[in-house]
């Protein structure tokens, strides 16, 4: 049974005939008998219906468009002001990032697949670790080992090439972040004093969350470890980016 | 460059892009972003002739008509130096509203005191084409202010500028049932603050 509480729950669904036709006929049934459900629909069809009469564009002043051009011409003329490491940042950026991110991808899935490789055994004792498996290699047609050196896979164990991953993206990080602060140097001499406060407290804060995170993961990163780790890298290359790149805080 | 200055759309119900789709990329339009991003002058100006109004409009009702001008530099510029990230993922009106909306609100957010709204309504801008009913009008902008911000925002989009749910979700960077309750709520707020005559005057003109 349709009740008041409906009404005031639906009603700009209602009005806005957003509702399917069995609620919106039991809608207009309660209305007709309940004059206060009645004003409401009324009030709410009332309120859209002036807010749609209201024409959504706006005249400028006419000098808006000469401020934008001044403007714009005095960013690029503090950009042809700017260090070759900034420019060189600008370019490389995206590919940092999409790097960075595709080598944390590739360790996820890498660890996923030995966490699996691990419980399996755990309970099956004559299974061979993943390690092997890869070193080993195919078999022959009968069943017979087909040497290692004539197999395709690389002599290193998964093991070690996880462990390699993780290294290599933490090095990414690690790397990006290092250039990033090299840029902040040669940027902060351009910030107000509010900014470079700002700055600094915010990356003492982050800093202290990367060390904690390191600390934890001393006996050797987990994968649950190594996401904690890799989204402070994030946040930090990203707030450290924002800054340098804009010259302010957005956030 | 094949691309004339074009006239900008008539102002008024006929510019308005009522539940209009969004979605795809007019090649006429990334040809003219191709030119911005080469610093062509005259593209620049008719990226902004083609817009300035919707942009003027959104920022004026979003952060206020005093800041207006302030935030519509702030976008445009924004626009400009961002256009070698436009990928055209989507419709250039898309992304162009989000930075306006994103501008407009973290303006909003940061600004120490709250908008008056007489002072807001003495500086509304007069609107390109006269309102039906000017008195309503005032009166709806005035309210306008005194929402909330994120209300105001998708109160805008969806009333106003005539967007989908989708695509004020798409704009304001949130779920699409984020964008309804946001709307129920906004209007709940505008129907406290406008009275329950303004019912009355609607039946009155309609009779």
């Amino acid at each position: 049974m349709t009740r008041c509480h409906d009404i005031a729950e639906l009603v700009t669904a209602y009005v806005d005939g957003d509702l399917d036709d069995a609620r919106a006929s039991a809608i207009r049934g309660h209305v007709r008998s309940c004059s206060g459900c009645a004003a409401l629909v009324e009030a709410e069809v009332a309120v859209r219906d002036a807010a749609e009469a209201l024409d959504p564009a706006i005249d400028p002043p006419a000098s808006l468009w000469d401020r934008i051009e001044a403007r714009i011409a005095k960013e690029e003329i503090h950009d042809s002001r700017r260090s070759a490491l900034w420019l060189w940042w600008q370019r490389a950026r995206p590919q940092v990032f999409l790097g960075a991110g595709a080598a944390a991808v590739a360790g996820l899935v890498l660890a996923v697949w030995i966490a699996r490789s691990n419980e399996g055994d755990s309970h099956d004792p004559t299974a061979r670790a993943p390690g092997e498996l890869a070193a080993v290699g195919p078999h022959g047609a009968d069943g017979a080992d087909v040497p290692a050196s004539t197999a395709s896979t690389p002599s290193s164990t998964i093991d070690e090439q996880l462990v390699d991953d993780i290294l290599r993206a933490e090095k990414r990080y690690r790397d990006t972040i290092a250039e990033l602060e090299r840029i902040a140097a040669s940027e902060r001499e351009s910030w107000d004093a509010d900014l470079t406060a700002a700055y600094d407290a915010r990356i003492a804060e982050l800093d202290a969350i990367v060390r904690r995170e390191r600390a934890a993961a001393a006996g050797g990163l987990t994968p649950e470890s190594r996401d904690t780790l890799f989204a402070a890298y994030r946040v930090q290359i990203s707030f450290m980016n924002e800054v340098t790149v804009t010259g302010e805080l957005l956030q | 460059m094949n691309i004339a200055i074009a006239q900008e759309k008539a102002p008024g119900r006929v510019a308005r892009p009522h539940k209009r789709r969004r979605g795809t990329v007019d090649p006429e339009e990334m040809e003219l972003v191709a030119a911005c991003r080469r610093g062509e002058h005259r593209a620049m100006e008719m990226l902004y002739h083609r817009y300035k109004r919707r942009v003027f409009g959104l920022v004026t009702r979003i952060a206020g008509p005093m800041d207006a001008e302030e935030v519509a530099q702030e976008v445009f510029v924004r626009i400009y130096r961002g256009l070698t990230r436009f990928r055209g993922d989507s419709a250039l009106s898309t992304w162009i509203y989000r930075l306006s909306v994103n501008a407009a609100l973290s303006h909003v957010t940061r600004r120490p005191k709250p908008m008056e709204s007489d002072d807001a309504l003495a500086a509304v801008p007069a609107p390109a084409e006269p309102e039906r009913d000017p008195r309503l009008a005032r009166r709806l902008e005035a309210c306008l202010a005194e929402l909330p911000p994120g209300y105001r925002a998708v109160l805008v989009l969806h009333d106003v500028e005539g967007l989908s749910h989708e695509e004020c979700a798409g704009i304001l960077g949130c779920r699409v049932g984020t964008s309804k309750s946001q709307l129920h709520k906004a209007r709940a707020k505008m129907r406290d603050l406008l009275g329950p005559e303004m019912a009355a005057e609607r039946r009155e003109r309609l009779a």
